[in-house]
């Protein structure tokens, strides 16, 4: 092939408008190593093989699969929950305890202050207290069964008229 | 995470018994405290460890086998552990109206009313423990135009055991 032919060739190739007949035509030309002119010589290895050369290159390595790298809330989302879930229980517990802070009277009784101060004296005021108890609850049952006495007269002079 | 869920619903609902002795002594501490320091008012406190010391032979006093009538009572008072007492007699009867309207009766039953012709009204209420049917707390409110008193007992008390002595009162008037 004409020299002129290939420059030719090699414009339209440059230019990506090469059939695929006529990059055959120039690898044929290219791979006819001592017939190329000087100034066609830099063109020459876009169009030879690799030969030999090119079967010993390495095969590629195998393609090693990575592990998957779980994002850090997916590996740990059970204890995220559970302490999310623990997090909720305490705060509801606290917010549904009957605090100090609902009754701030309540704890600011200091007893002590009024307690009695010997065995013997707390059996008096326990001994007052319960005979007051007794007495009343005493006379509630007393007053009951006069008021029952009466009803029941009453009942029954009703029924003889 | 289904394991997890009994453990919310378990965290969420759970009292501890802690909680509730403090919501039971709120009730009626909340009225005792609105008084306790007023100086018109007289306050007794006994405790449980005076309970204690009472019903133990650290007393030889309060265990002489001739007083029998001593010992009659420590046998009613082994279920007490603590006493409370409130006592005025200015305005009284204000004191016995405001006192009932400020009582819980949530968590309080009547047990008893007694209203007298000398304008004497005595009310008790209780706290039942539902687990032994015995009386948690026994409350006496009394308000008449002599005196206003507000007496709580707690502890596990047995009314049949202070009905029993009231006969026994009653009987050897």
């Amino acid at each position: 092939m004409k020299k002129e032919t290939i420059k030719i060739l090699l414009d339209k190739y440059f230019q990506a408008a090469t059939t695929l007949e006529e990059e055959r035509q120039l690898k044929e030309y290219f791979s006819r190593q001592g017939e190329i002119p000087p100034s066609l010589l830099p063109y020459a290895p876009l169009f030879q093989d690799f030969g030999e050369a090119g079967k010993a290159l390495p095969p590629l390595p195998d393609l090693v699969v990575l592990p998957q790298h779980k994002s850090a809330f997916r590996r740990n989302y059970r204890a995220i929950a559970a302490a999310l879930l623990i997090l909720i229980s305490t705060l509801l517990w606290i917010e549904f305890q009957p605090s100090a802070k609902n009754n701030p009277v309540a704890e600011s009784i200091d007893w002590s202050k009024y307690e009695v101060q010997s065995p013997e004296e707390a059996f008096e005021v326990t001994r007052s207290a319960f005979i007051k108890v007794a007495q009343t609850m005493d006379q509630s049952s007393q007053s009951s069964s006069l008021a029952a006495k009466n009803l029941e007269t009453l009942t029954r002079v009703m029924n003889i008229n | 995470m289904k394991t997890l869920l009994p453990l919310f619903f378990l965290g969420l609902f759970w009292q501890s018994p802690l909680s509730a002795q403090t919501s039971n002594i709120n009730a009626i501490d909340a009225y005792f405290s609105q008084y306790v320091d007023d100086e018109r008012f007289s306050v007794v406190y006994v405790s449980s460890r005076l309970f204690e010391l009472m019903k133990s032979a650290a007393v030889p006093e309060l265990r002489s086998k001739e007083d029998k009538e001593k010992n009659d009572l420590l046998r009613y008072f082994e279920g007490i552990q603590g006493l409370r007492v409130l006592r005025t007699d200015e305005t009284p009867e204000l004191f016995y109206a405001e006192a009932k309207k400020k009582i819980d009766t949530k968590l309080y039953e009547t047990l008893m009313t007694v209203r007298e012709k000398s304008g004497k009204n005595t009310e008790f209420l209780i706290k039942s423990n539902d687990k032994n049917n015995k009386v948690q707390e026994l409350l006496l409110l009394s308000g008449s135009p002599e005196e206003f008193v507000l007496l709580s007992f707690v502890g596990n008390l047995d009314l049949e055991d202070i009905s029993k002595f009231a006969k026994e009162i009653s009987e050897n008037k």
